[in-house]
């Protein structure tokens, strides 16, 4: 994953995107233990056009013209395969804005705070997301206090004080 | 209740934290030792996956 990180930082360095952070499954895996997952999900914070539109086609181009190839929406970098999804909503902007920096082997990236992963977690809501959010809350290092403004801000609160309601109630 | 069933509910107990404990320790290990046991998830994953409804993106990571 090393070699990966480092094409996506080059990608950074040239102003492909402004910022980015890892997110998704491979996100949750600096947190908690590994569960199978098959992507790497990069947020990012795209270049906006004079126009104010954003359009990623620079970012296949670059990753085009390098040799990487292309399998639906994703690209295959150095082996993996990796989906470039830009910031879709406020929580996913900030989540990306006040992302953590971290070392895979020597190689420097950034990842998604916990306590951003397990909100956005809850505001898809798919069942390998409330999965994940569960093991989050039994393995994870977690700052309760962030977690609580996170979830307050963003109107998530009733959904996980409900967590595991009915499934386990009866 | 019996002392069977309060002895029964204790090793229960311990069951449950010592699993807990295994994750927690799981959660903690180096994100390089992750990736590698990550990959041979997708390999078992890939291996029984069932073909009506996997799903065909699934890349096993070729990484060193």
């Amino acid at each position: 994953m090393d070699k990966t990180l480092v094409v996506i930082n080059s990608m950074l360095q040239e102003g492909l995107f402004r910022k980015y952070a890892i997110g998704g499954g491979i996100g949750a895996l600096f947190y908690i233990e590994p569960m199978a997952t098959f992507d790497l999900d990069i947020f990012i914070l795209p270049v906006e056009d004079p126009a104010g539109l954003i359009s990623l086609s620079s970012l296949y181009d670059w990753t085009a013209k390098r040799g990487y190839a292309h399998a639906q929406e994703q690209i295959i970098i150095e082996g993996i395969p990796v989906q470039f999804i830009p910031a879709y909503n406020d929580l996913v902007t900030e989540a990306v804005l006040q992302s953590v920096e971290k070392k895979y082997k020597e190689v420097t990236t950034y990842v998604v705070r916990p306590e951003y992963l397990m909100a956005i977690m809850l505001q898809t809501s798919r069942p390998k997301d409330l999965n994940r959010l569960e093991a989050f809350l039994e393995e994870a290092e977690l700052s309760t206090p962030l977690l609580n403004t996170i979830l307050d801000k963003y109107g998530l609160k009733n959904s996980f004080d409900n967590l595991g309601k009915g499934r386990y109630d009866g | 209740m019996t002392d069977d069933i309060k002895y029964y509910n204790a090793f229960v107990d311990r069951v449950f934290e010592s699993k807990k404990e295994y994750h927690r320790n799981a959660a903690k290990l180096p994100i390089e030792e992750k990736v590698r046991i990550l990959v041979e998830l997708q390999k078992i994953a890939v291996a029984i996956k069932n073909k009506d409804t996997a799903k065909e993106n699934r890349f096993i990571w070729q990484i060193d």
